[in-house]
């Protein structure tokens, strides 16, 4: 036997010890449901969002979103070059519209890289984007971008956590996504004295593309 | 009850009950004066007020991890304290004792906690008495100055003494309620850890001390005598001129320029 | 786990002399309690969610071996190996062994304060491994050679000046100046670790969460540099304590919701992980191997006892941002790498109480870090356990024993405590000399009652108690 299996089965039998003789235990209640005059939509999505240092746009379609990318990055004066993931489903024929804008299937190499994403679903309760990793991103490109755009689909946002369980559970029954991040504003540091520093090891910028339709 | 004395009510109604003061001994050896606001606010409010012999609530043994000579201390005051309609303190953290702690002294189901379980239903802290029990809203007094009021911790946390001194503080005439920052942070006494952590304790004092004295206040008004001890202490050494006093005090219409705290 | 908590005099007296740590300090003090005020405000359901938190922890402690069980299947049907370690020397041995079969050199780390308990750093060393810190206080923390000071803001007690110098003896900075704003030092130190994180072979990270209904590790931070510790390289490896594990996502929602409001007043960190297993088939970067080590360390003797509740903690710190101790002396002070509340009970237990007594005793009794703490322990009364057996322990003839005895019999004794109250107030009255408005002060007393009198001031009684008082005038 391992050390491994022979503290496994140590630290197993001194819990079981410690539980001899107690109480049963009580069932577990249903899930927690957040008081109706807490919950809200994209409006408090946006806003969350925003009190993190994140910034929102609203665009019609899933076409929009290029130019809306290429205003971003000009009106921010950021480099004429994205990393688009896999994820985002849009043509090259549709980046196109974003020209001059220049368009890289990745991956983030430079400190400074824009990287362009889609996203699982948006969490308004926190101002949460949730990602999950899949074959198109790789996980740790939206971690050395140094600016993150993502676009949301408007009926993506949900209102609380368990909402998103609740889809989660859905969308996966047993296989669950290898990762999953949850992402709210920028990247910073409460280390370096108050208030916060933006751009710890992450990206120091965050926009979000709400795509209503 | 031979060692017992007690008061008439004197506001010529029927007595609305008999309350046994437990004055604390801090207030015994220190403040007497404290004692007998407490004494004045509860027999306008129509109660009878007896004092039976009594001494300390056995805090500094709980406190210390000293059970046993802690349960000793309340069965005495129990066994004391029993026959009366209520108990008052004109102390949270001292009515929190018998309140909250008493009970768990005592073994489950033990006859002795049952009467720790009886006592601490009709135990209470002076101002929450004053307030909720007896339905005080404003007391006669008048006080031409600005005073801040501290929460004393236990009473705060452990009874919910909060809003109670504040209403009543606030209706005497003339005077003016300004909060500090963080009034329920600690003062640094903590009973004996002032005494085992001196450095420590000043520390803590000298940041509520700032607070208060950025209000600006005359006086600072608090519930507890030991609070009260500490921050007059650091007040004192450090020649501030803020005046420490109990909030029993103030409600009584015993201080003022002209009244001297000192008797 | 090492101490020097034997040593809190000394080390608290010394944190009292240091101007820019109690600076510091005060800060904590003013600012935590405001923010996590206002992120309460705007949840009318904190106290629910609160007691939703408490039942969770509890309902998990209470069936601890099952969820563990449920974990590691998850666990290893995703592909990933669970290690179980005992003590904190056989959670270092796995780590290493595991980064030796990884053929590693270079680890980066991100904050843990079980790796800090176990101290895996030393050990790993020790073994020939460079470790980095990549959270940055940690990573200040450990260029200085020092221990955290804050179970969040490690580097609570370093000025911005002396990042700077720190930066500068161990970077090769080839700028000419020195480093002078905040700004400039974050950039030097994303540059450095930039490095550090694309060189790595092996990433370790803590867990805040383990999910039994999933397998996931929750790790939350607000750098976003566990995400990268757990993606680039090729192992990656989590260390945490046996007692994080919680039943269901339902239940980490909760938790989440108290966590973050309770540590930094946000409703929720930046950056939150759940990471399931290896990289699979098809997915375009992640670990290929994925280890998590679940460290007893003392943790399952707790279990049953009085002490238990301690386990229900989620490491969110507001205990600590609302002690008047632990604002007053910092963390350094407990001589262990937990402080304040939470550290003064989590010590004697981890430690053993002969190495640890000062902690529970340096507590005012406040109350205020059980009204702040989200999964509702009653720290207080913990401690106070703590004391009693601390007290228990002591020889019959101790000066405290004593006079706790002396007291206790007092108080059975109408008439001896009326005589020495009596007499204390004369003697108290006879030590008094006027000061102001006509009020007496003590300046000075000997022996015991110098602690007072070193500090502060005494109003001197009148020389006569309530109760004689009462019982003459109404007789
Ligand atoms: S004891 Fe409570 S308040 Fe303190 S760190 Fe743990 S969970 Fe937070």
């Amino acid at each position: 036997m391992s050390s491994s299996a022979a503290a496994r089965d140590s630290i197993l039998q001194a819990i079981r010890r410690a539980r001899a003789g107690a109480d049963a235990v009580p069932d577990a209640p249903p899930a927690y449901r957040t008081p109706a005059a807490l919950l809200g939509g994209i409006e408090q999505f946006c806003a969350y969002a925003g009190e993190e240092a994140a910034t929102s746009e609203h665009v019609g379609r899933m076409e929009d979103v290029p130019p809306a990318v290429l205003r971003y990055v000009t009106g921010q004066g950021l480099a004429m070059r994205v990393v688009v993931a896999a994820d985002l489903d849009l043509d090259a024929a549709v980046w196109a519209a974003a020209q001059p804008l220049q368009i890289t299937g990745g991956p983030v190499e430079r400190d400074g890289d824009t990287l362009v994403t889609g996203c699982y679903a948006g969490v308004a309760e926190a101002g949460a984007l949730i990602m999950l990793s899949s074959s198109g991103v790789p996980n740790e490109a939206k971690f050395l971008a140094a600016t993150h755009i993502a676009a949301v689909r408007a009926v993506d946002i949900l209102p609380t956590f368990e909402a998103l369980w609740t889809r989660l559970r859905g969308d996966f029954t047993d296989r669950w996504p290898r990762t999953m991040n949850w992402i709210v504003g920028p990247s910073r540091t409460a280390d370096l004295g108050v208030p916060s520093k933006l751009g710890a090891h992450g990206p120091a910028r965050v926009h979000i593309i709400i795509i209503d339709a | 009850m031979s060692d017992t004395t007690t008061a008439t009510n004197d506001s010529g109604a029927r007595p609305r009950g008999r309350v046994a003061l437990f004055v604390t001994c801090l207030v015994d050896l220190y403040r007497p004066e404290i004692g007998f606001a407490a004494v004045q606010l509860l027999e306008r409010a129509g109660f009878v007020v007896e004092v039976p012999r009594q001494g300390c609530c056995g805090q500094p043994n709980f406190n210390s991890g000293d059970r046993a000579g802690a349960g000793k201390i309340a069965s005495r005051v129990i066994d004391r304290f029993a026959p009366f309609d209520y108990v008052v303190a004109p102390s949270g953290s001292c009515a929190a004792m018998l309140r909250v702690h008493y009970p768990g002294l005592f073994s489950a189901g033990s006859e002795a906690r049952r009467a720790a379980a009886r006592l601490a239903e009709k135990t209470f802290e002076l101002t929450s008495f004053l307030y909720d029990i007896a339905g005080l809203r404003e007391v006669a007094a008048e006080l031409d100055g600005v005073v801040t009021y501290h929460d004393g911790c236990s009473g705060l946390r452990e009874l919910g003494v909060a809003r109670q001194p504040r209403e009543l503080l606030k209706s005497i005439s003339g005077i003016e309620l300004r909060e500090m920052n963080q009034p329920d942070a600690c003062c640094g006494f903590g009973g004996l850890f002032c005494m085992k952590y001196p450095e420590i304790s000043e520390r803590i004092t000298g940041s509520k001390v700032r607070d208060i004295l950025a209000t600006d206040a005359d006086y600072l008004v608090a519930g507890d005598l030991g609070c009260l001890l500490q921050m007059a202490g650091t007040l004192e050494r450090n020649g501030h001129a803020v005046k420490a006093v109990h909030v029993a005090e103030v409600l009584a219409g015993m201080i003022g320029p002209d009244r001297s705290a000192d008797h | 786990m090492e101490t020097t908590s034997r040593q809190f005099r000394q080390l608290s007296r010394h944190a009292l002399e240091q101007a820019t740590l109690q600076h510091s300090l005060d800060g904590v003090r003013e600012i935590m309690p405001r923010i996590r005020a206002a992120a309460l405000a705007e949840r009318g359901d904190f106290d629910a969610l609160c007691d939703r938190a408490r039942d969770i922890r509890e309902r998990t402690l209470r069936q601890l071996d099952s969820y563990l069980e449920a974990f590691e299947r998850r666990v290893q049907a995703a592909g990933g190996t669970v290690h179980w370690a005992a003590t904190g020397e056989e959670a270092c041995r796995i780590v290493a062994q595991i980064c030796r079969d990884a053929g590693a050199e270079r680890l980066i780390k991100s904050k843990s304060m079980v790796t800090e308990e176990i101290e895996l750093n030393a050990a790993l060393e020790r073994d020939g491994f460079t470790v980095t810190e990549t959270d940055l206080g940690e990573y200040i923390i450990q260029l200085r050679g020092e221990k955290p000071s804050h179970i969040l803001a490690p580097s609570l007690h370093v000025t911005l000046d002396e990042v700077a110098e720190t930066f500068h003896q161990h970077h090769d900075i080839e700028r000419s100046g020195p480093l002078t704003n905040a700004t400039e030092m974050l950039a030097e130190a994303r540059s450095i670790m930039r490095d550090k994180f694309l060189q790595a072979d092996v990433g370790i990270t803590g867990a805040n969460f383990l999910v039994a209904e999933t397998g996931a590790a929750v790790i939350v931070t607000n750098e976003g540099n566990a995400d990268l510790t757990a993606s680039l390289p090729d192992t990656h490896i989590v260390v945490t304590g046996i007692e994080k594990a919680v039943p269901t996502l339902d239940d980490v929602g909760v938790l989440l919701r108290v966590l973050a409001r309770s540590a930094i007043g946000e409703r929720l960190s930046n950056y939150t992980t759940f990471v399931h297993g290896p990289r699979r088939d098809g997915e375009a970067s992640g670990p290929a191997n994925y280890h998590v080590v679940l460290v007893d360390n003392g943790r399952s003797e707790m279990l049953g006892t009085e002490f238990q509740d301690m386990l229900r903690c989620i490491r969110c710190s507001a205990c600590l941002n609302h002690c008047p101790v632990y604002t007053a002396i910092g963390g350094h002070a407990y001589g262990s790498v937990y402080s304040g509340p939470m550290g003064a009970v989590l010590t004697p237990a981890f430690a053993g109480l002969p190495a640890a007594a000062h902690l529970p005793n340096a507590s005012t009794f406040c109350g205020r870090c059980e009204a702040v703490c989200p999964v509702r322990i009653p720290l207080p009364s913990l401690l106070r356990r703590w004391r009693q057996r601390e007290l228990n322990a002591r020889p019959v003839m101790d000066g405290q024993r004593f006079g706790l005895g002396l007291w206790r019999w007092l108080n059975h004794w109408p008439p001896a405590y009326s005589l020495a109250i009596r007499c204390a107030a004369r003697v108290l009255r006879r030590l008094s000399v006027p000061g102001r408005g006509g009020q007496r002060w003590i300046r000075r007393l000997p022996l015991l009652g110098a602690a007072w009198t070193d500090c502060r001031d005494l109003p001197a009684p009148p020389g006569r108690t309530f109760q004689d008082e009462w019982r003459r005038r109404r007789s």
